[in-house]
């Protein structure tokens, strides 16, 4: 057996297809997600955003987030055709006689215009709304001040916000992201291999040859499900090793918030643990498939669905908090991939979670390879 | 020598059975070179893969050398060399050395018995300069002597050919006959499926027809020319399945 596994390995990784997609995809894919969240997370703290303003009213409000530096006013004649222009990412419409309307007890409008769909300029609008809420409130006091009214009557209690999970809005994102690329690249990674070792084989015939040989059927099949996890295996490693050395080299933000401290090492061995059982699923998954299809391109459509299989649970779980993971969650292959690297990335390490994901993946693995083993038996489904 | 005994094999196509072999019997002698002759879909390949063991059959039993196909597979396969069709099956990213020491590995051939067959093979089919080349690169004919050799690595007793000349060119046709000649002269047993009657005719000391899974002929090619008043095989095939009832014919 260790003969052919030597063989596989050698074949696998002089193809040109197998390097690119062991090492190539997951840098390609995890250094734009490093750097895209990088980028993203420093640059909220300092970008600038345009806001217009129409000329009568620019000392006003200019005047009003005089505290928001990151706000750049200019006052313009039409405000809607600058912002149409994508020369602002917010404008403001104030009546001219404003503060007027407001003495005498009138209701004006003020007219916050932007794009709900930018991001940029959601980020502005609610700057603006901010402080022109500091501003109404101020007007609100004052008017009760006059009619001899404790301000106080406006705030019968206060609430308070506890963030019960250390991290941010980031490191969920981190969280989700890492995985679902991670589970994308060794589906991928693995595919050409998976496609070639059987239905390539039988293609081009040298199944019959193989099959010729005094070697059983099953240490046959054995040897090639093994360098598909080992190439599946690789893929993963690369996925996370780039990851960690992205993350600890070439970004600051990202540095400062994915920190397991003493946990590292921990975390670290658990995360190529569930590589290593996730990989072992994937091989089982795309080796049925490769032998289910006669040619390669009949393998390649049977096993693309399953390479981008982690969508679906990704999407499951993209919106659930650490404190809502339950067993569930760790015992539903795939599915717990994503559950158990959201508790590893807030450095929670629970064994029992660990030791159920990894256990679910290999027997899942398990009972998918035997399946495969009991149709390679069969003549029909090794011969072309 | 290769006992075959009421042999039947059927597939399941769809919702129906398909027969591709009815009550096949035959034994071919040691050292016996024989030729199975008929057309695409007759039967020729079930009846070679159940020979080496890639089939079980439905019904009937075969022996090789006196080892059961289905019960004693591993040893069949010891002794037998097989090479089918014109599909030479190799691996293109390996080179001829590397799919011939894969081979003898899985053959369970030493270290040094590896490098002695397949020096022997190189020089006897000339491919010394191409054995440490990339398959993927080589013309058809090169593919075949890589395959033939492949096939013969491990020295079989038994070896079965099925259509080995579909496809190449005259000069590698030519090195395929002189290699049977060859092993005839070794005592070697060989089968060998074509619908090339001219080739029959120079390698076979005994010719099985079979159409529509069934055994028509079965003797020397002197008795079935008598039997026929005629020496054109070409002519005495058409005619033995037109009697056989191929109404395509």
């Amino acid at each position: 057996m260790f003969n052919i596994l030597k063989k596989e390995l050698k074949d696998s990784f002089r193809d040109q297809r197998t390097l690119l997609l062991t090492v190539l995809l997951p840098l390609l894919l995890m250094s734009a997600l490093v750097f895209f969240y990088e980028n993203m997370l420093s640059s909220n703290e300092e970008d600038t955003y345009e806001i217009v303003v129409e000329e009568q009213r620019y000392d006003f409000v200019k005047g009003l987030l005089a505290k928001h530096e990151n706000l750049n006013i200019s006052a313009v004649e039409d405000v809607e055709e600058k912002l149409e222009a994508g020369e602002a990412v917010a404008g403001i419409i104030i009546p001219a006689d404003f503060e007027q309307q407001v003495i005498s007890g009138v209701t004006p409008l003020v007219q916050i215009l932007g794009d709900m769909y930018s991001q940029n300029s959601v980020i502005a609008i609610n700057a603006i709304e901010m402080a022109f809420t500091q501003y109404s409130q101020t007007i609100v006091a004052e008017r009760l001040a006059q009619s001899n009214v404790d301000v106080a009557v406006l705030t019968p209690f206060v609430m308070e916000q506890v963030q019960i999970v250390e991290g941010d809005d980031s490191m969920m994102m981190i969280a989700y992201l890492v995985p679902l690329m991670l589970t994308i690249a060794v589906g991928v990674g693995i595919s050409p291999s998976a496609t070639d070792l059987i239905a390539g084989e039988k293609e081009r015939s040298t199944m019959e040859a193989l099959l010729m040989t005094p070697v059983n059927r099953g240490s046959l099949l054995l040897a090639k499900w093994l360098t598909m996890v080992i190439i599946a295996t690789v893929t993963g490693f690369i996925t996370l090793g780039i990851v960690f050395v992205e993350v600890q080299f070439f970004t600051e933000t990202l540095k400062a918030g994915i920190s397991f401290g003493d946990q590292t090492v921990v975390i670290a061995i658990v995360s190529l643990l569930i590589v290593v059982s996730y990989s072992a699923l994937m091989a089982s998954a795309l080796m049925v498939t490769s032998i289910l299809a006669k040619t390669v391109k009949e393998a390649q459509s049977y096993g693309t669905p399953i390479t981008m299989i982690a969508i679906l649970p990704a999407l499951l779980m993209v919106n659930l908090g650490l404190n809502e993971l339950a067993t569930i969650h760790f015992v539903i292959p795939i599915m717990n991939i994503f559950a158990i690297f959201k508790e590893l990335f807030f450095g929670v390490v629970n064994v029992e979670h660990i030791l159920l994901t990894i256990g679910a993946n290999l027997l899942a693995s398990l009972i998918i390879f035997m399946i495969g083993r009991v149709m390679f038996m069969k003549d029909k489904w090794v011969l072309a | 020598m290769i006992e075959i005994k009421e042999v039947t094999k059927q597939f399941k196509d769809k919702k129906k059975f398909v027969t591709a072999l009815k009550h096949v019997s035959l034994t071919i002698k040691e050292g016996e070179v024989l030729g199975l002759l008929g057309e695409n879909g007759a039967g020729k390949t079930t009846l070679l893969r159940s020979i080496a063991t890639l089939m079980e059959p439905t019904s009937g039993s075969i022996e090789v050398a006196g080892f059961h196909t289905v019960k004693q597979s591993a040893e069949v396969k010891k002794r037998l060399g097989v090479l089918f069709g014109s599909e030479t099956g190799l691996y293109e990213r390996l080179t001829a050395r590397e799919n011939l020491e894969y081979f003898a590995s899985l053959y369970g051939l030493g270290k040094h018995e590896t490098k002695v067959r397949i020096e022997k093979l190189a020089k006897m089919f000339g491919m010394r300069h191409y054995l440490d080349r990339k398959v993927g690169g080589f013309s058809k004919g090169m593919r075949q002597k890589v395959a033939i050799a492949r096939t013969l690595l491990h020295d079989p007793d038994i070896i079965l050919f099925d259509e080995p000349t579909t496809g190449l060119d005259i000069t590698s046709s030519n090195v395929f006959r002189q290699l049977v000649h060859q092993l005839k002269r070794e005592g070697k047993t060989i089968i060998f499926s074509s619908h090339i009657v001219e080739e029959v005719t120079m390698l076979c000391d005994r010719v099985v027809m079979i159409h529509k899974g069934e055994l028509v002929y079965n003797g020397t090619l002197e008795k079935l020319y008598e039997e026929e008043s005629s020496t054109d095989l070409n002519y005495i095939f058409m005619s033995r399945l037109v009697r056989g009832g191929n109404e395509d014919v």
